[in-house]
């Protein structure tokens, strides 16, 4: 079966560890703690980190926030306090167990969970992964509009608008997927030498596009008061949303920029990773990351955005291809193609190994270039996945959020209640029903709290409930937007693992051993 | 070589980063400033994409 290290990160490969990892013999430790001998210092985690935030995906997150009416203040306070959030989580969360167990998430899963229900995180990790990689083709594929003109989907757009553009995402996402299948490793050799490249590239877009608002709106910067005048009210204005996107708050750019990431700290999927540091405190580096992809990049594209906002407020279409180029010429449409390709290929790989652990017979070439077709037809008839794609990763948060949190309780509280840990490994049990039921009842939790309004509306549409004042007032109090509900979810799934083991264990109490 | 590439490759990076800065400074018009980018980007693959194969 796969390992889930393979496939926990999005963006670019890592190479010391697999070094590392081939150094010992190929042993990659996937069924035991990493020896002592092979633990890595802090420098391969600041450089891992600092390189895997920088994604094609960028590039479209960034001109969302201003979609969504962000104001410069709740822009930049909410990404420094949510970033910051994100690193403590990776610090308090996932490396404090990651360097006690010093074991993958996959297996430490398995030992708690049992095989079954692994095998459906799997399943929802795969099916991830494969919508991430279709987001990314999309971004890509934009970049084929700059030469052949061709209409591409607009904002609120749910359907692919025109030939040329589902044949542009079909040629990209072929591409990438043959890249994918074929040459996986030189492809990730390749994305840490473009790497450095592209951070810069993506730096130079935000200087050449703030000196474009300094000479549109004719300002001079002459102190830090000028500069703030100019983000404030020529660049993120705030205001009202575009037509059809939620108002984004301080609250909206914290919780995302600390949730964007929740599968990989909260959600515990890094603990495959940081199982190889030395010290727990090493998990500081993915500040690199945060600060460097979800700070500065998301600046920098978001201001390619508000520029052709400001230029003709008609004009909501979020192409990276037209912008870049715009912006640094034929490099800057080089980095959409590379941004994507370099981030697309791995996500395709990762996905198709969760995949085959479901499906073990069949050959990973043959699964990811399954996935490869799946993710280019969900780029090509569904481009409004990308255009919601701050939903997307919301939800992707919140489906594996929970596993993180019964991780937590097993590892941290669940003895101190006289409750077994690992489970599934002592009772032999491959679906640990605790874990399985906190798992889908948080999630419908989560839902139905996401979705009350619409609930309790088609509820008096149907004539099952009257419109009545406590109706109202649960509709106000009770809805709870996707970018939040996660937070609250993360404590449903903790307390109902421990209260479910309870009843459970009770039942099926594993034997003592005799003698 | 090797060393020749690795230095190569890191003034690359300077001539991608630095005529933004001069662009923001108003001593460079636009056309090139992509200009110098494109030449940056075409120097800095070259230099270090012959590191891949060696890999």
């Amino acid at each position: 079966m796969a390992k889930v290290e393979d496939f926990s990160n999005t963006s670019v490969c890592r190479p010391q560890l697999e070094q590392q990892e081939a150094a010992a013999a190929h042993e990659e430790y996937e069924r035991r703690p990493v020896p002592p001998s092979a633990l890595l210092g802090f420098k391969s985690f600041l450089g891992m980190y600092a390189g895997e935030h920088t994604a094609g995906t960028e590039l479209m997150i960034g001109p969302l926030f201003v979609a969504a009416g962000v104001s410069a203040f709740d822009f930049i306070v909410g990404l420094l306090v949510g970033n910051a959030l994100a690193v403590i989580s990776w610090m308090l969360f996932c490396a404090p167990i990651a360097t006690r167990a010093r074991l993958t998430l996959y297996y430490q899963l398995e030992q708690i969970c049992g095989r079954k229900l692994v095998t459906i995180y799997n399943l929802a990790n795969g099916v991830m992964f494969t919508i991430l990689a279709g987001a990314m083709i999309t971004v890509s594929a934009t970049a084929l509009g700059v030469g052949f003109k061709f209409e591409m989907p607009g904002l609120n757009d749910t359907a692919p608008t025109s030939v040329g553009w589902v044949i542009a995402v079909v040629i990209v996402g072929l591409l990438f997927t043959i890249c994918a299948a074929y040459g996986f490793k030189a492809m990730c050799r390749f994305a840490n030498v473009a790497a450095p490249w592209m951070v810069l590239v993506f730096l130079t877009f935000g200087i050449i596009t703030f000196k474009r608002f300094m000479d549109a709106s004719q300002t001079e910067i002459r102190s830090l008061s000028d500069l703030w005048t100019l983000c404030s009210t020529t660049i993120w204005k705030g205001g009202e949303p575009l037509a059809g996107r939620v108002k984004f708050t301080f609250w909206h750019v914290m919780f995302f920029a600390w949730f964007c990431n929740m599968a990989w700290h909260i959600g515990l999927s890094d603990l495959t990773v940081l199982r190889y540091a030395k010290k727990s405190w090493y998990a500081i580096a993915s500040a690199a990351g945060m600060y460097v992809g979800h700070f500065m990049a998301w600046i920098c594209a978001s201001l390619l955005f508000a520029y052709q906002l400001h230029l003709d407020p008609t004009n909501t279409n979020v192409h990276a291809g037209p912008m870049t180029y715009e912006t640094a010429g034929l490099a800057g449409v080089f980095c959409v193609v590379i941004a994507g390709w370099t981030t697309a290929s791995p996500t395709m790989y990762r996905a198709g190994l969760a995949f085959q652990a479901i499906m073990p017979k069949r050959s990973r070439f043959a699964v990811t270039w399954g996935i490869g077709v799946c993710s280019l037809i969900a780029a090509a008839v569904f481009p409004v996945v990308t255009m919601r794609l701050l939903d997307f990763v919301a939800i992707w948060g919140l489906i594996l959020m929970p596993m993180g949190a019964v991780i937590f309780v097993d590892f941290w509280i669940i003895r101190k209640f006289g409750l077994q840990s690992n489970y599934a490994l002592h009772s032999g049990k491959s679906f640990n029903l605790a874990a399985g039921l906190a798992w889908l009842i948080t999630l419908t939790v989560c839902t139905v709290l996401v979705n009350t309004t619409k609930i309790a509306d088609a509820l008096v549409a149907r004539n099952i409930l009257a419109d009545t004042a406590s109706l109202q007032w649960i509709k106000q109090h009770l809805t709870i937007e996707i970018f939040f509900v996660s937070l609250p979810g993360w404590f449903v799934t903790a307390i109902l693992y421990l209260l479910i083991s309870m009843v459970y264990q009770k039942k099926i109490r594993p034997q003592p051993a005799k003698g | 070589m090797q060393i020749i590439l690795k230095y190569i490759a890191r003034l690359s990076l300077f001539l991608l980063t630095v005529p933004s800065f001069l662009f923001l400074a108003g001593r460079m018009d636009l056309q090139m400033v992509k200009l110098l980018m494109l030449i940056a980007t075409i120097l800095w693959f070259a230099c270090t994409l012959p590191t891949i194969r060696q890999d």
